[in-house]
């Protein structure tokens, strides 16, 4: 295919590729290196994450006055102790963190693995044994990151959401230099995991299949892992002077060069990671829009074009100011930044031009719409704040809370767990059961619509006295809400997974059609 | 009477220059070589920066600089560059032989200037209690002690193929994948080094 080729259009499935991964024998889930056991796995694991963050976030949440202002004492909950206990912001540190490092950016490295190599026309990764191993790193990080948070107080407020170290009034701990090296473990398993995803991508497509033909989900998450090979290892430097300060009392965060380096190296609101984790989102809902849009995707490769645009210009962020109003979330924090809502627009009408044209019906297609609704919800909470005004020093605090955990762990969330549907065939071998699906999808959108809307309008509230106000309350229901739908999206996957008979690929030809690789002639569909 | 040469080459055929890059494992390689050659951009990056807005007081007091240390490891892993090309030119040629010789001369002086990096930061001096300074400037030693030891690793990893017949001339993958990374390993010392040394 070329660049002036005909439409992505829904691909005939690979009948090869999948023979080959359709009988096999069993497997030990501790030495597998399949790659769909081992994004099944990945998966798996962050889905669970994700149940506990989100009801650690709701129930968080719902005390927001004390996250931002006060440390209440709590006693014996996750090992606080007696005389002083976790604060309210210690766990919502350890529920925002923990939710982008271990499970929305787990949740894009599972469907990669499964679908990349399915969408590629190959059997496998090109190192499936570093798979495994970013498998068994990543539960690693995520048991170091709990254990960190388990040991006395806690890290002691190394705020990866906040604009200052703040590491001088709180001296290191043992969990401190836990959290650290949990975070670096991510980090060096993101990196072995975009090597891996990268060397697949170059050197295991199908004979004919060249980089222009590439389904979206394809080549967004090469897009995301070729930029994760320059934006994580920076990432990784700012945490081994972290780690080295921490341990050593080294006062580097104290002065004017820590700070320099802290919003450049280390802040997560000021890093183009912040974008790129919505860069496989937007992978995912082409892909989906592409598949169920009866003519395919409009444009041809334009598609492709606007995801590597997007990625591009993730890097601008690195331009941004380091004032906590003005991070990169922001969508107008900065010519440079604003950028970025082009690309994104652009592909928006992408979608709905395809989709104009006739749709087949489906659930996954409610995933997409939810993550444009919230898309544009943050987009009004701008213009809001714009025109109304932020006031309070708490209630932007509160407002960039609402904003940063909408962007960087809600709307990819929603998509992520779309695609848990989409490319459930490819890795269990048959789609998830129709109506526990269309469940949990609901709740999941519907209850990270739902806390978002609620914090944010935290925000515009005069008195900060929040802790009965019916907003919270109903920003407590919402992330209840969107856990139990993971919960269920969880126990359908593993409902599907342990049904007898294997993997059943022969049963579900509509479904594998949708993430099986383009062929040259992609605009023909191949009858079986 | 036939003219004797130290090297004869005549039976020798011409080296395959060509970098097949379809190669998962270099493919690969290079991928994690660029990601680790931005993360010893970063801390270098990170160094400058901390010195830039600390002024004149970033360098503590009695510090000391092992030049003589330093230099040399800088020369040995200028030599284990060097040797790994050769290396690499041998198993092109077939050479077995001089290959494993290769591959073993580069693992003896990535173990030289592992502990020539040790001790010019041992030597450095009062230790990083305090000092922002010394904070940058261990973890950009300490980054390249750690690319010192994998480039030792993946060279003893070369060595053991070449002499078990896995890597050879038409499979020389893993031979370019070592080279790669000694070179990542010679960078990140020789940018420590010269952001520390130069820029105090």
């Amino acid at each position: 295919m070329t660049l002036t080729a005909s439409p992505i259009t829904s691909a005939a499935v690979d009948r090869a590729a999948f023979a080959d991964l359709a009988d096999r024998p069993e497997e030990n889930l501790l030495t597998t290196t399949d790659h769909r056991t081992v994004g099944s796995l990945i998966i798996g694991a962050a889905l669970l994450l994700g149940t506990l963050g989100s009801a650690l976030g709701a129930f968080v949440s719902h005390r927001v006055d004390a996250v931002v202002g006060d440390r209440l004492p709590r006693s014996g909950w996750l090992g606080g102790s007696p005389n002083g206990g976790f604060s309210f912001a210690r766990l919502f540190l350890a529920h925002g963190v923990g939710m982008v490092f271990l499970v929305v950016v787990p949740l894009f490295l599972g469907l990669a693995t499964i679908a990349v190599p399915a969408q590629i026309g190959s059997a496998r990764m090109a190192f499936p044994r570093l798979q495994a191993f970013v498998l068994w790193g990543y539960i690693s990080a995520a048991a170091l990151y709990i254990a960190a948070f388990s040991i006395g107080d806690g890290p002691p407020g190394i705020d990866f959401f906040g604009g200052s170290p703040a590491t001088a009034a709180n001296p290191a701990n043992r969990a401190t230099e836990l959290q650290i090296a949990a975070l670096m473990l991510v980090g060096v398993v993101i990196v072995l995991a975009s090597v891996n995803i990268v060397a697949t991508v170059l050197t295991y497509r199908r004979p004919g299949l060249d980089m222009a033909g590439l389904r979206p989900f394809a080549w967004s998450s090469f897009v995301t892992a070729g930029l994760s090979l320059i934006t994580v290892p920076v990432f990784l430097a700012g945490m081994l002077l972290l780690a080295i300060d921490q341990h050593f009392g080294g006062g580097l965060f104290n002065g004017a060069a820590g700070q320099w380096i802290w919003v450049h190296g280390i802040w997560i609101l000021t890093r183009p990671d912040a974008f790129l984790l919505l860069l496989p989102a937007l992978g995912i809902a082409t892909d989906i829009v592409a598949s169920r849009a009866k003519q395919g995707l409009l444009g041809g490769p334009a598609g492709l074009h606007l995801l590597t645009g997007f990625g591009v210009l993730s890097l601008l962020a690195w331009t941004g100011g380091a004032d906590r109003i003005t991070s990169v979330l922001v969508p107008t924090a900065s010519i440079q930044t604003g950028l970025i809502a082009v690309p994104v627009a652009l592909l928006v009408l992408l979608w709905l031009g395809s989709l104009a044209k006739g749709a087949k019906p489906d659930l996954r297609l409610l995933f997409v719409a939810g993550f444009l609704l919230l898309l544009a919800l943050c987009a009004v909470n701008v213009l809001v704040a714009a025109v109304r005004g932020v006031d309070q020093e708490q209630a932007k605090t509160v407002w960039v809370v609402a904003q940063s955990r909408a962007l960087l762990i809600g709307a990819p969330l929603i998509v992520l767990v779309g695609g848990v549907l989409h490319f459930a065939p490819a890795g269990l071998g048959r789609s998830l059961m129709p109506a526990p699906a269309a469940l949990g999808g609901l709740a999941v959108i519907g209850g990270t619509l739902i806390g978002s809307v609620a914090l944010a309008g935290l925000s515009y509230q005069s008195s900060f006295d929040r802790a009965n106000n019916a907003l919270s309350i109903i920003g407590l229901i919402g992330g209840l809400v969107a856990a139990g739908g993971l919960a269920l999206v969880l126990l359908n996957a593993l409902s599907s997974a342990l049904q007898p008979g294997g993997r059943a690929f022969e049963s579900d030809h509509d479904a594998a059609n949708d993430v099986a690789a383009n062929h040259g002639n992609d605009t023909t569909e191949v009858a079986h | 009477m036939a003219e004797t040469r130290a090297l004869d080459t005549r039976t020798m055929s011409d080296p395959r220059r060509e970098l097949r890059i379809g190669n998962p494992g270099l493919v690969g390689t290079i991928a994690a070589v660029s990601a680790g050659a931005m993360d010893v951009f970063a801390v270098t990056g990170f160094f400058l920066g901390t010195r830039n807005l600390s002024g004149r007081s970033f360098v503590p007091s009695g510090v000391t600089f092992n030049n003589y240390g330093a230099v040399m490891a800088t020369m040995t892993l200028g030599l284990a560059s060097l040797a790994t090309g050769w290396a690499m030119t041998s198993l092109r040629v077939g050479n077995r032989r001089w290959a494993s010789s290769g591959f073993g001369l580069v693992v003896l002086l990535d173990f030289a200037a592992l502990n020539l990096v040790w001790t010019v930061g041992r030597a450095l001096g009062p230790g990083v209690r305090g000092s922002e300074y010394a904070v940058v400037s261990y973890a950009s030693m300490a980054l390249a002690g750690i690319f010192i030891g994998i480039a030792l690793v993946t060279a003893a990893a070369g060595l053991a193929r070449v002499l078990g017949g896995q890597t050879t001339g038409t499979q020389p993958h893993l031979g370019y994948a070592s080279a790669w990374v000694q070179h990542l390993a010679t960078l990140a010392w020789v940018l420590s080094w010269a952001v520390i040394y130069l820029r105090k």
